[in-house]
């Protein structure tokens, strides 16, 4: 709810508004304990923000031009001509009005004052003792802005008249929507008790003459100059007033029924007699930075009176914030710990059927990758046993036994199981001068993965053969014979000669002496030679 | 502003402001950690489901895996290839094996044993331990099929798995043909296995 305090310089009435509602109103006149009454009613109303709308005689305008600033130096300027224009003035006001049209580095501003601010005090006094929270104090010349839209005026001046009260008339001049001036005519015309048109015409008229008058006297408006004259009555009186008041080359008269305007502004009621209502319904809607007069002192209830509402919003809202959340989080909990149940339930369900089913084995279950690998590794160490010399020296001597060899005789096998990479490296390599196979057999290299590769039989066999009754080339031929009967062995793999008794090959070196003192001498009395080579043959099952 | 507020008059409002500011707080910060305990719980639940689930296939599939190889694992435990190394036994075989071939000299030799990697004979391996006794034979021979004999006998007699990992047979007496040799030297190096599984006392 809000409260319009309407002051007509005498009389104070309270409008209490709600939304688009006046659901209260009271009127105090000073002259018959008003004071005390106000400050009774007061006391049970004060918590309602107010709005104090002033409508008296005792206000001056004035305009002027001030410096284009901003902030705090616009303010001090401001302040320095309302104390230059109204010297020592307790309430003023300074309302923009735009760009200069003369200078535009100037702003032309609009300053009022409360002339005689004593007809406030007592008011104001209760206001503040009863610490209501005061909104800030609007005057209604200033506030008449407002009905400008609704009129339309086409004219460059235009002269608003209007009847708050029965003792007066307002008539507020504008130029171009901006108010030049606002004076009150004391007349003594209660709407209420006439019922006639034509005498409210002719009161209106007069005054209108005299406010032109004294426009042309103030040089606001030329003679020839149009006005358009825009009257606020009550609405039965409306038709008639606009045909009595014909327009002429210097006022174009326009009629507004109160009530009208009342609904434009989103009230509506008939019979509205006069305007004070209009401009309370006007105030309530403005919004509190918009307020004229009105002391940081005499609105600090009002501050008080925001920051305790803020408090009690945040209250309210921090509550109402939290017990949604609460609510909405806890029943996510609740979601989560039914879920959590029935996952429990589940567990509890597969542990017992665990229970009934495995409980007993379980130590021997726990052993089931160990029982696996200990089966697969011995497997494979099986396996890999069945790689024996016992095949290699069958084979060895099915070969050497053969009619064809019978000067050749084997006096060492050293047989090794070795994996077939390993063994292979040694095919068609060039034995250096004194290697010794059985030394350098277990020569190191890059294997791979071990497990992945199978083993043959490598091994080194010394034989010899007998050189009586044979020549050199007999001799190569033999052994050449027993290697190539070798080589084409089905398990064999591959044959290395690592020595021979007459080393006649290209990659050997080889020396020897002939002549008639060796038959003389013969002291080379060798009877036989010496050979070596290397093996490496695959098991019957992978042939 | 602030400068003009009366803050005796605003305490009533800015006590209950407080405290419901204090209510909400708290009543959030409650039921934000209801919310969190009732996930975690949740969390945990589950985790312990899983794990329920898991030792169940776990079970399941160890059963099949027992099905498949107890028969063949309780054998290997009977020739003890799983367990404590017999080594008494085997030095008792090699000894019965080498009088019954009527070697004149029969020695072993057998290196302490050594766990191994077992990698080089399967890809999975985890919890069993494989070890290796190295021995070598050394010894004269009659005839080169004493040592295959030998070696025959030593495999089908002995409790326990072993490879033949070298072999080096030479003749003492040069100009013989190997067919016919009689006096030989035989020297082998054959690798004993034995497997243990880690933590088991079998």
């Amino acid at each position: 709810m809000e409260r319009v305090l309407y002051f007509s310089g005498y009389r104070l009435s309270a409008f209490h508004w709600k939304g688009g509602r006046l659901v209260g109103q009271f009127s105090f006149d000073p002259g018959f304990g008003g004071y005390e009454k106000f400050g009774e009613y007061l006391e049970k109303t004060k918590d309602i923000p107010t709005k104090f709308l002033l409508d008296i005689i005792e206000e001056d305008f004035k305009q002027d031009s001030i410096p284009k600033l901003r902030g705090k130096d616009r303010l001090a300027v401001v302040e320095r001509f309302e104390a230059r224009l109204f010297r020592g003035a307790e309430y003023t006001s300074a309302i923009t009005q735009g760009k200069d049209s003369d200078n535009k580095h100037k702003e032309q501003m609009l300053f009022s004052s409360v002339m005689n601010p004593e007809i406030l005090t007592p008011w104001m006094e209760k206001l503040i003792h009863f610490e209501v929270p005061l909104v800030g104090i609007w005057s209604v010349p200033l506030i008449v802005v407002k009905l400008l839209p609704h009129f339309k005026i086409k004219t460059q001046h235009s002269l608003i008249i209007s009847q708050q009260v029965p003792s007066s008339l307002r008539q507020s001049f504008y130029e171009n929507g901006k108010l030049i001036f606002s004076r009150q005519s004391k007349i003594k015309f209660d709407l209420r008790e006439v019922h006639d048109a034509v005498s409210y015409t002719v009161l209106l008229a007069n005054e209108i003459e005299h406010t032109e008058h004294y426009l042309i006297n103030h040089r606001l408006v030329r003679a020839d100059e149009k006005i358009s004259v825009c009257c606020l009555v009550r609405d039965d009186f409306v038709a008639e007033i606009h045909d009595y008041l014909e327009s002429t080359h210097v006022f174009d008269y326009k009629v507004f029924s109160i009530a009208a305007l009342e609904k434009k502004f989103g009230y509506k009621r008939e019979g509205a007699k006069y305007s004070d209502l209009l401009f309370s319904r006007i105030c309530q809607q403005l919004p509190a930075r918009s307020e004229h007069y009105a002391k940081p002192t005499e609105r600090r209830f009002y501050t008080e009176f925001n920051f305790k509402r803020i408090l009690y919003d945040v209250s309210v809202m921090s509550l109402f914030f939290a017990v949604i959340f609460t609510l909405l989080t806890v029943f996510d909990g609740i979601a989560y710990r039914t879920e959590a149940n029935e996952v429990m339930s589940m567990a509890s369900r597969v542990d017992a059927a665990y229970e009934t089913e495995f409980a007993k084995d379980e130590s021997l279950l726990r052993r089931a990758d160990s029982i696996k690998y200990s089966v697969q590794i011995s497997e494979a160490i099986k396996k890999d046993s069945q790689i024996e010399p016992k095949s290699f020296y069958l084979e060895m001597s099915r070969i050497i036994t053969r009619p064809q060899y019978s000067g050749l005789s084997i006096d060492r096998i050293h047989w090794e199981k070795e994996r077939e990479s390993k063994a292979m490296v040694f095919k068609d390599r060039i034995y250096p001068e004194g290697y010794d196979p059985y030394l350098n057999i277990e020569e190191k290299m890059d294997e791979g993965d071990p497990s992945t590769q199978h083993k043959v039989h490598l091994a080194i066999v010394k034989g010899k053969v007998s050189l009586v009754g044979r020549t050199y080339r007999s001799t190569i031929a033999m052994i050449n014979g027993f290697i190539s009967d070798l080589e084409k062995h089905p398990q064999v793999l591959a044959v290395d000669v690592v020595e021979l008794p007459i080393d006649l090959r290209p990659t050997s070196k080889y020396s020897d002496f002939s002549g008639v003192s060796r038959l003389v001498n013969a002291t080379d009395n060798v009877t036989e030679g010496y050979f070596r080579v290397r093996v490496v043959m695959q098991d019957i099952d992978h042939v | 502003m602030f400068n003009e507020l009366n803050w005796k008059r605003l305490k009533k409002p800015l006590i209950i402001a407080s405290t419901c500011i204090v209510l909400s707080v708290f009543s959030i910060g409650g039921a934000l950690y209801f919310k969190s305990e009732a996930k975690s719980h949740l969390h945990r639940v589950n985790v312990q489901l899983e794990q329920s689930n898991y030792r169940t296939q776990q079970a399941r599939r160890s059963r099949s895996i027992l099905a498949e190889y107890k028969a063949r694992y309780d054998v290997l435990k009977i020739n003890g290839i799983v367990g404590k190394e017999d080594r008494l036994s085997w030095v008792e075989n090699f000894r019965k094996v080498a009088e019954r071939f009527l070697l004149p000299i029969a020695r072993i030799d057998i290196d302490k044993r050594q766990e191994v990697d077992v990698s080089q004979f399967a890809m999975g391996t985890s919890g069993i331990s494989l070890y290796e006794s190295k021995m070598r034979l050394d010894l004269e021979l009659l005839h080169e099929a004493d040592l295959l004999n030998l070696i025959h006998n030593m495999r089908k007699h002995s409790r326990g798995l072993f490879t033949v990992e070298q072999c080096d047979v030479k003749s003492v007496k040069e100009g013989v043909k190997l067919s016919h040799l009689r006096n030989m030297l035989g020297a082998c190096m054959l690798s004993w296995y034995t497997i243990e599984e880690q933590g088991v006392s079998i």
